[in-house]
This record gives structure tokens, sequence and C-alpha cells, in this order.
């Protein structure tokens, strides 16, 4: 699968936020993602503005001991949460 | 054919269904196994009517106002659908609370709450645990109103397939050889609805106060394992067991919310039920 550039949240969706994760409910698509604490950092930037790169760069900047982590982990959580329906290209 | 028709009122959730059948036998089998649960059917609504006909000694069909939804059925199957159409119909008609695929136990006062779907394991440890003193509320379906702090059990028999055999014929010996099928009624594919008083007289209970909420997934020959889940994780498998979100405000997922932060969650993978009963019990003690 091919990494979007610019991550937005699909429609539909209602957001539950519990202890620093979060649980998306899609009544429609019948569709339930849960999301620890690293992946709810990631998903409360996607804001249909910013770049994955960019995503990257500020969650770096806040945990700049983490900067290889982070690198690794944004793509990867981004593409999951593609392929669970949660995100899409702008 | 048999022209006497007998009807039962089956309550759950603030909604009541009628069940018709002029089979004497399946009449008497569901009155049986329905006899913990409310059945009078006052201050609800009716919703539906279910009809079950036989039209030769082993031929059996079951209608929906008029409609029929099966037919050509055997006893065993006649049973074992009407109880799940009739459990479905309560269930999706309910909009006073969460409707919950869970099997719930009370263990000194301390609600246990076992939620997963069909295959799971949950009827098979609620047995267990009823049979090591736990009190029943059900196997099945639980409703949590909206604003109470209890869930209240749909407390039909207890429904073990054949491969839970080994539950009852080590606890309730001898009982296969008892004839007793007012209480203990054995299919020819081994299944078995058992009325949970037959493991101890003041089995049932009709409401408890959730304490402890465990998804158990049974695998043959696993270790037992457990996992203390966070509030999220346990609000994401809540969800995926409520069966009538859609008739909840926001789908119940603010109730469902209110509700995991309320309980302690594990997961539980187990082969073994004794081992696992252990645990439980030792788990709400601490709670």
């Amino acid at each position: 699968m091919k990494l979007i550039t610019i991550p937005k949240p699909v429609e539909g969706f209602q957001t539950q936020s519990l202890d620093g994760e979060i649980v998306l409910l899609h009544p429609v698509r019948n569709i339930i993602i849960h999301i620890n604490q690293t992946g709810a950092l990631i998903w409360e930037l996607c804001d249909c503005k910013r770049t994955v790169d960019e995503i990257i760069e500020l969650l770096s900047a806040a945990y700049p001991d983490a900067r290889d982590a982070i690198a690794e982990d944004v793509p990867e959580t981004i593409q999951t949460l593609v392929k669970e329906g949660a995100l899409k290209s702008k | 054919m048999n022209n006497t028709t007998s009807s039962l009122l089956v309550s759950f959730g603030g909604n009541t269904l009628k069940v018709h059948s002029n089979s004497p036998q399946v009449s008497t089998a569901i009155q049986n196994h329905l006899k913990h649960c409310h059945v009078d059917g006052q201050g609800t609504n009716l919703i539906t009517e279910l009809s079950v006909a036989v039209s030769d000694e082993s031929t059996f069909t079951i209608s929906e106002a008029g409609a029929v939804l099966f037919s050509g059925l055997n006893y065993d199957l006649t049973l074992q659908l009407l109880m799940t159409e009739l459990i479905s119909r309560l269930v999706a008609a309910c909009d006073r609370g969460l409707m919950l695929h869970a099997a719930t136990l009370s263990w000194q006062g301390s609600g246990l709450i076992l939620s997963g779907q069909s295959g799971s394991g949950k009827s098979s440890l609620a047995a267990w645990l009823t049979a090591d003193g736990f009190q029943y509320l059900t196997d099945e379906v639980i409703e949590i109103p909206l604003r109470e702090n209890y869930v209240r059990g749909f407390p039909r028999s207890i429904f073990l397939k054949r491969g839970s055999a080994f539950i009852w014929q080590n606890r309730l010996p001898n009982k296969e050889e008892e004839g007793e099928e007012e209480r203990f009624l054995i299919f020819k594919d081994g299944g078995v609805w058992i009325d949970p008083q037959l493991f101890h007289p003041n089995a049932v209970t009709a409401t408890a106060v959730p304490r402890t909420l465990i998804f158990p997934h049974y695998q043959e020959n696993a270790p037992l394992q457990t996992q203390k889940l966070t509030s999220a994780e346990a609000l994401f498998h809540i969800l995926q067991t409520l069966v009538n979100a859609r008739n909840l405000p926001n789908h119940g997922l603010d109730a469902a919310t209110r509700f995991v932060k309320r309980v302690a969650a594990y997961s539980l993978s187990y082969s073994n039920p004794e081992e696992a009963s252990e645990w439980i019990k030792k788990t709400l003690q601490r709670a």
C-alpha cells in the first residue's frame, strides 16, 4: 500500500478519549478501532493539513530521544489507520 | 394434529413477546427452561408473537405474525431456533439500556461479566462457576440500564455444547440417566440445557452490581493467560458485543464508556475452566 502524504480522518467516526487512548466508532460502517497512547498522538495531528513528514517532525521535536522510533511509528500507524478505514488521503 | 395451543409471555429489557405452541412437548420445554425469566408481561410492550406448529408428530414450523420463519424442523432445532429468535427479538427492541452478549454471575455481592461472542467459552465458564457456588444471571445476554448501576440477566437455562459436556458430566454425575427433562434437556447433538438450580438450589439471581469484566477466550490446550485491560481496550471489546447500539443515544458510546470506567477489565485465555475459575475468584476478592 502506498503511504499517503496528507492524512485526513474519514467522516462519520465518533471519538472517545480515555486516559490518553482513543476508541473510534463508525456506526454506519460498523467499524470499531482502538488506538493506543502513541497512536492517539498521531491521530490528533492528522488534521487534513499536516503532511506525514510534518507530523514526524512535530513529534520528534517534542520527544527528541525517540526520534528514530517516531520516524518508524508514524508511517506505520497511519498506514494501519488507512487500512482500518479511519484515515484517507486528502 | 394437536388443536390445543398454549401461550407463554417472555419479558426482558422492557419488552415482552408471546410464544404460542400447539406442541405440548415444545411448550413444556420452553416453560421449563425459561422459568427463571420474568414472564408475566406486565408493564412492558408486547413487541411480537412467535408461533410453533407441529404438523405431524415430528415436523415443526416457526412463524412470526403469520409469516413462516422456519419449516421442516425437528424437535431439537425447533427449540434451539425458538430460543435464539425470541432472545434476538427482545434484545433488538430494547432502548432503555445497553444489551451485551455476555454471561453474568454474582460472587459474594460482586457482579462478574463474561463478555464475548458465541464460541468464546463464556457459557462453559458460567456453568463451571455456578457449580462452584456463584449465583447465575445469564449465559447469553445482559441489560445494563442507562441510568442504573446494576445489570440484569436473561436467566434462561445454561446452554452447553457437546464440547463442554465434561462440565456437567463432572459436576452433575448420572444426570443423563435420571430422566429429569424438565430441568436437564439433552439434545441429539450432545448439547444440553441445564437449569442452574441443578448445580445448587440458590443459584439464580436477577440483578448484580458489576465489578469485574472479563473477555474470555477458550482455546484448546492453551495455558491460562490473563491481561489487565485499559478502559479504552475494554470499551473496544464491549462495543463489539453491544447488540442494540442503533436504539441508543450516540449509538451507546457514552453509556458504554461510563460502564467500562466502573469496572476492572481483563482478557482471559484458558483451556481449563477449573484453573480459570480459581483465578477469577482471586481476582474478585481483590476487586
